[in-house]
């Protein structure tokens, strides 16, 4: 198992350092100047210059990525360029490892927007994951027990239909009638625990938790329907009832056991996607998370932050799938050999 | 990497794991006239024929949308601000709905609301469809390679596939935007207009949405490769590329077809996502995305013209997906949901 | 659209037009003082470009900025009558400062008691600096500072305090001097209407020289005015506190009168939402007012229902809205007329908004400018456009058609579709016409002598009550360089017109200055270097608990936070 773990663990560094290596590669090695592009807008010819030397843009790609890795391990100074560090030192600024870039515009490491960030889509990924999973579950337990009658079609049915209407579209239906014209919720911002309390905080993290679950709800709600009706018609669940055990027990104990392992895998992923940050419903809600931080990168041209962003979303997943497949293994020991 | 097939994990321009194919259901789909039984059983369900209507509707009105507009039936682009009230809404109900407009106009413009979607149809399904048969092009040749090689081409190619999935899709599509419409100007020599803009979405969503396909046909390639006739062929001492292409391709239509009925409304919601980001093709060119995006403001004054081009969207998703769904079980004889 | 518009803009003086209704007029009441801590919330759908004094150029801002943390020598009173707000009071300095040497000379004498937020003293050597900071234009981008270098009496070059050599210091250190607690500045030629300068804008602000780290400090704010920053994020907006080193007794309630204890700034916001709330006065919209976005087109149904029509003030702006034919491009004089012909207003204006939104402009200058005549070109021309005239202009030029063109605009869902409104009549004359709406690159893209597009958008106000801070700021060749073209985007070059804006500027009278500038304008319509499309109708609503809601010319119609308070 250690062996199996410490394997996975490898494979998954190495995807992390290709990972990092091709991003560089696209986003340095391009038609498009990235000192001109970290620079923003309306920017002179003499700051793209010093950007380039502030970011180490001057350098060979595999130096700079070098650098970047080195100062992912054990942190590094910005301006890159170390003349330019010893002229000026009132602009030396200190990233600590893991130091995922600096952005010239606005005048921080990419760390501390991250950290600034991330407690918002944690919040929301928080309560959309409650909300899909608890919801997913239950209706496709439901749709399942009462496989072709109405209430299995309209739970099918309603969570498809959830689920094909754009995000952007859902979010906007609920700031504008149910929190605007109606009132139901509040009309959405952000508050922190510190700010406003548990309640509020919860509170006014429901339309976005919704909008966000509304994306995968439908998803978890098949998958759980499927794998409890195939488990029902297996063997040994037939066997169980035919013992004369009650149709709930089975259910629980047995059917909805097997569908565990594959939900399991599917929740892994899911939660290290929405935690990197759910761009649309953060940008529609107008909550600064991640997301968000995105979208303003991307108006503002700033590519440091995008750079650190994308490798931070890809390690959550890379972990993700490290973990699943972990666990996988522990659920089943046939994998380990695999 | 774990065994979630989902054909585009575009989070929230698509949906993280929505209906989508797992190869396992995908397997072995094979028979002495799989078209025919597959056809019989669609037949029988009623929930499929529906919405394969309605696909076959919404195809053909996309592809008779340019021949309307070129013949004048069709007007998406010309301005009727006399329809408009001095706040520049449209007057009357339903977005001020005639028999010369009868889905209304746009608030603004007076453009004619209905040959808006109508063409946005045609652009968005346009954009989809390549990029669905492009993700399943570079897929099917990679998961072939892989399923047939084995060895060391088929772990680095899985592991490729691995990473690809890895990449947080979503963001790339966006950060990418700035440097991949430069780039297709430059190779294409296209200016910045709506050809390079589609052009973009199109190759974006298929780099980011090949991975499912790769993974299903490598599944469908292990295990066709034990089969008599492929083993037979190998004996007879058939090249590579005609095994791959002559007798495995054959058998991977069926998982291939339902792929591609899936990807498309996930592309469609990519389509309209990458509107909203500003990131996809550029108004005053119709797509379902833009139509909507416009439509958003506009929810307490007309809300007839914030409904329509959802409900639209919608409509077409949930179409497609049913019918994926339906092929699947279809094409699937142990299929039993 | 409206952002960049707003970023090469500030005041306009004697505008008489500033129609304000609703809550505008009031003015007086109780005069604030509430119990419990309100707060003002300002909400923005983009953020503030710059907040360094030396770089800040947005009128909005200015206004602001001013109202809240930074003070000036003079300023500009918050009041609806336009002659009140046009005229500069003193507020750092003791007086309106005095001129020698027919205005190549002023001296102004700093107040005592007037503190930085950390207690330190505003020295006269704060003000030398922050003028000096005007000169560093590489490292401290973007602000107006041009005015103050083009005119300061130096003998050679001086390229900012970051890189000065002691000569070139000592250079400018003759120019700028200080005794005591006045500051005396000394320039090349007259400049009478400096104290509008000082007051119109920031460049001529205090900087304190140890708190200075150049381009880092672009989202600092080092207040010396009623309000300090307790949290700042340059994307997210923050929180104004009161700054307890301030004395209201140094300043002029008719300044600023600081009645909330804090103001918020919450950008990212989109405009829909912002005003979705407001018009259903939404409990958390109360306390707000808008930054940046008028009341979009889609809500002016709404503006007339009962909750709302108190709350909602409509005013013209100072800008005047335009197009640019590029020179070097559209070379031939009648291509550039037919499509001046072409072009419908109307429909342009009707698809963004109609009437509430804009009014018609016959000249670059806004007619509240002091010296504002229509310009003969466009005085009376068809607004519908004329295609039939146009497509014979063309045909008269000989050249081919369809001529294809390329229009660029910065880009928004409005823009997108007043863009294609005018496609239809320019297509109608001859043209074929490529859209390239532009993000956040598009004034560095038209700024670009190289620019490849044929016709620009462009939006300019007067920077102060002056026609020369728009004609000669828009027109002058002689801003043209390599690199850059000024503002100048379509890279209009007409030797006649340099001299004419000579003159202009060596006039004794504002008359006489007038006169040249209106003949320069003249001929650049028959040129055709602009197309005048219109004067956007500011529209505004604002929280039901927001009191004493003022636009002024003092704010380029934006609102004014002079007198503003909340209920609670």
């Amino acid at each position: 198992m250690v062996a199996y773990i410490i394997r996975r663990v490898i494979v998954g560094l190495l995807m992390l350092v290709a990972m990092s290596f091709i991003v560089f590669a696209l986003f340095m090695k391009n038609p498009v100047d990235p000192a001109q592009f970290s620079c923003g807008k309306n920017c002179p010819p003499e700051r793209i210059e010093e950007t380039r030397q502030a970011l180490g843009y001057d350098q060979p790609l595999l130096v700079q990525w070098g650098a970047f890795a080195k100062g992912v391990v054990v942190g590094r100074e910005y301006p890159a360029d170390e003349a330019m560090r010893e002229a000026n030192p009132e602009l030396v600024t200190e990233c600590a490892a893991p130091c995922l870039g600096y952005s010239q515009q606005l005048q921080m490491t990419v760390n501390d927007e991250i950290a600034e960030a991330a407690p918002v889509s944690i919040s929301i990924a928080l309560v959309a994951v409650t909300i899909w999973v608890v919801f997913g579950v239950l209706f496709g337990v439901l749709a399942a027990v009462f496989k072709g009658t109405l209430v299995d079609r309209g739970v099918v049915g309603a969570t498809l239909s959830l689920y094909a209407f754009p995000t952007f579209f859902v979010g906007a239906l609920l700031i504008n009638f149910v929190a605007i014209k109606w009132g139901i919720f509040p009309a959405p911002g952000y508050v922190t625990i510190a700010e406003g309390g548990v309640g509020e905080w919860l509170l006014q993290l429901m339309l976005p938790g919704f909008t966000l679950a509304a994306v995968y709800m439908a998803g978890y709600v098949r998958m759980t329907r499927a794998f409890v009706l195939e488990s029902m018609s297996e063997d040994y669940i037939r066997t169980a009832k035919s013992k004369g055990l009650k149709g709930g027990k089975v259910l629980f104990k047995h059917a909805l056991r097997a569908a565990l392992t594959p939900l399991v895998t599917m929740f892994g992923l899911d939660v290290a996607a929405v935690l990197g940050g759910a761009i649309i419903t953060e940008d529609v809600f107008n909550y600064y998370g991640l997301g968000k931080l995105a979208v303003t990168a991307n108006e503002t041209y700033d590519l440091p932050t995008i750079v650190g962003l994308v490798l931070l979303l890809g390690a959550l997943v890379i972990i993700a799938n490290i973990v699943v497949d972990v666990l996988y293994a522990f659920i089943d020991p046939r994998v380990r050999v695999a | 990497m774990s065994e979630s097939a989902t054909v585009f994990e575009g989070e929230e321009l698509s949906g993280g794991s929505t209906p989508s194919a797992s190869p396992e259901e995908a397997k072995k789909i094979a028979g002495k006239s799989p078209m025919k039984l597959a056809w019989m059983r669609l037949r029988k369900d009623k929930l499929s024929m529906v919405s394969l209507t309605v696909v076959i509707l919404v195809v053909l009105a996309a592809v008779l949308a340019p021949f309307l507009v070129r013949m004048g039936v069709l007007d998406p682009f010309s301005y009727n601000q006399d329809l408009l009230d001095a706040n520049t809404i449209p007057e009357g109900r339903f977005s001020g709905a005639s028999a010369a407009h009868p889905l209304g106009v746009e608030p603004g413009t007076g453009r004619d609301a209905l040959s808006r979607f109508w063409y946005g149809i045609t652009f968005s399904l346009i954009i989809a469809l390549t990029a669905a048969i492009l993700s399943v092009v570079i897929g099917a040749i990679i998961g072939i390679i892989s399923g047939f090689s084995g060895g060391w081409v088929d772990a680095g190619l899985s592991r490729f596939t691995d990473l690809t999935l890895s990449f947080p899709s979503t963001m790339m599509l966006l950060a990418l935007s700035a440097l991949g419409l430069e780039l297709i100007q430059m190779v294409t020599g296209l200016p910045n207009g709506p050809l390079a803009q589609g052009i973009y979405c199109t190759v974006v969503l298929a780099i980011f949405g090949w991975t499912s396909t790769a993974r299903v046909v490598r599944g469908q390639v292990l295990s066709i490769k034990q089969r008599e006739f492929v083993e037979a062929a190998i004996v007879l001492g058939a090249s590579k590329s005609r095994i791959y292409f002559k007798e495995i391709l054959p058998n991977l239509w069926a998982p291939l077809l339902v792929l591609v009925t899936l990807m498309m409304p996930a592309y469609i919601s990519a389509e309209a996502a990458l509107s909203y980001l500003q990131v996809g093709v550029k108004p005053p060119t119709p797509t379902l995305g833009n139509v909507l995006t416009d439509s958003l403001k506009y929810a307490q004054v007309d809300p007839f013209y914030f409904f329509m081009p959802a409900i639209i969207i919608a409509t077409i998703v949930i179409s497609f997906n049913l019918l994926g769904d339906g092929l699947r079980d279809a094409l699937d004889p142990k299929g039993d949901r | 659209m409206l952002k960049k518009r707003a970023k090469y803009v500030a005041v306009s003086a004697a505008g008489v037009l500033g129609l304000s209704l609703g809550l505008a007029a009031c003015g007086g009441g109780d005069g604030g003082g509430s119990s419990s801590a309100s707060t003002l919330t300002i909400v923005a759908e983009d953020p503030i470009d710059h907040l360094d004094p030396q770089r800040i150029y947005v009128g909005e801002t200015i206004s602001h900025t001013t109202r809240l943390v930074y003070r000036k020598l003079l300023s500009n009173p918050a009041s609806t009558d336009p002659k009140v707000s046009s005229k500069p009071i003193p507020d750092l300095a003791t007086d309106e400062g005095t001129s020698t040497e027919g205005a190549k000379t002023w001296s102004f004498t700093i107040k005592d008691g007037v503190k930085w937020e950390d207690g330190s003293d505003i020295t006269c050597e704060d003000f030398a600096y922050g003028a000096s900071r005007n000169f560093a234009a590489d490292e401290l981008t973007g602000g107006p500072g041009f005015y103050l270098t083009a005119k300061l009496a130096l003998k050679g070059e001086y390229p900012g305090p970051y890189t000065a050599t002691p000569e070139q210091q000592a250079d400018f250190d003759q120019a700028v001097t200080c005794d005591g607690k006045t500051i005396t500045y000394k320039f090349k030629s007259p400049w009478p209407d400096f104290p509008l300068a000082i007051s119109s804008l920031h460049m001529m602000d205090p900087y304190k020289e140890s708190e200075d780290k150049g381009a880092k400090n672009d989202d600092v704010i080092f207040s010396n005015g009623p309000y300090k920053v307790d949290t700042w994020n340059a994307q997210k907006g923050g929180t104004l506190v009161r700054n307890d080193e301030y004395d209201p007794e140094t300043d002029d309630k008719s300044l600023r009168e600081a009645k909330p204890d804090k103001v918020v700034f919450k950008f990212g916001e989109k405009a829909t939402t912002t005003y979705e709330k407001l018009f259903s006065d939404s409990p958390d919209s109360q306390a707000t007012i808008v930054s940046g976005s008028r009341v979009p087109p889609e809500f002016y149904p709404r503006l007339t229902e009962a909750g709302v029509k108190d709350r909602y003030t409509q005013v013209q702006s100072p800008y005047v809205d335009y197009l640019v034919p590029n020179q070097n491009q559209m070379k031939d004089p009648n291509v550039r007329k037919a499509l001046a012909q072409a072009t419908d207003v109307e429909s342009w204006i009707a698809a963004g908004g109609g009437e509430k939104a804009y009014t018609p402009a016959d000249s670059i200058v806004n007619p509240a400018v002091p010296g504002y005549v229509a310009n003969p070109a466009y005085k009376d021309r068809n607004l519908k456009g004329d295609p039939a005239a146009a497509k014979k202009t063309l045909a008269d030029a000989g050249v081919k058609t369809p001529y294809p063109i390329t229009f660029t605009y910065p880009q928004s869902d409005t823009a997108d579709k007043q863009a294609a409104a005018l496609v239809e009549g320019w297509e109608a004359a001859g043209f074929k016409v490529t859209l390239d709406p532009l993000g956040d690159v598009y004034y560095s893209n038209i700024q670009k002598p190289s620019n490849k597009a044929d016709v620009m958008w462009g939006g300019w106000g007067a920077d102060w009550g002056s026609a020369m801070t728009v004609t000669a700021a828009l027109f002058d060749s002689r801003q043209i360089e390599k690199s850059t073209n000024g503002q100048n985007y379509g890279n209009y070059n007409n030797p006649a017109v340099d001299k004419l804006f000579d003159q202009a500027a060596n006039s004794a009278t504002i008359e006489e200055q007038n006169k040249f500038l209106q003949e320069a304008d003249a001929v650049m319509g028959e040129d055709v270097a602009y197309i005048p499309l219109e004067i956007a109708t500011f529209n505004w609503v604002n929280g039901s608990k927001v009191k004493d809601f003022i636009t002024t010319d003092a704010s380029s119609s934006y609102p004014d936070l002079g007198p503003i308070d909340v209920e609670d």
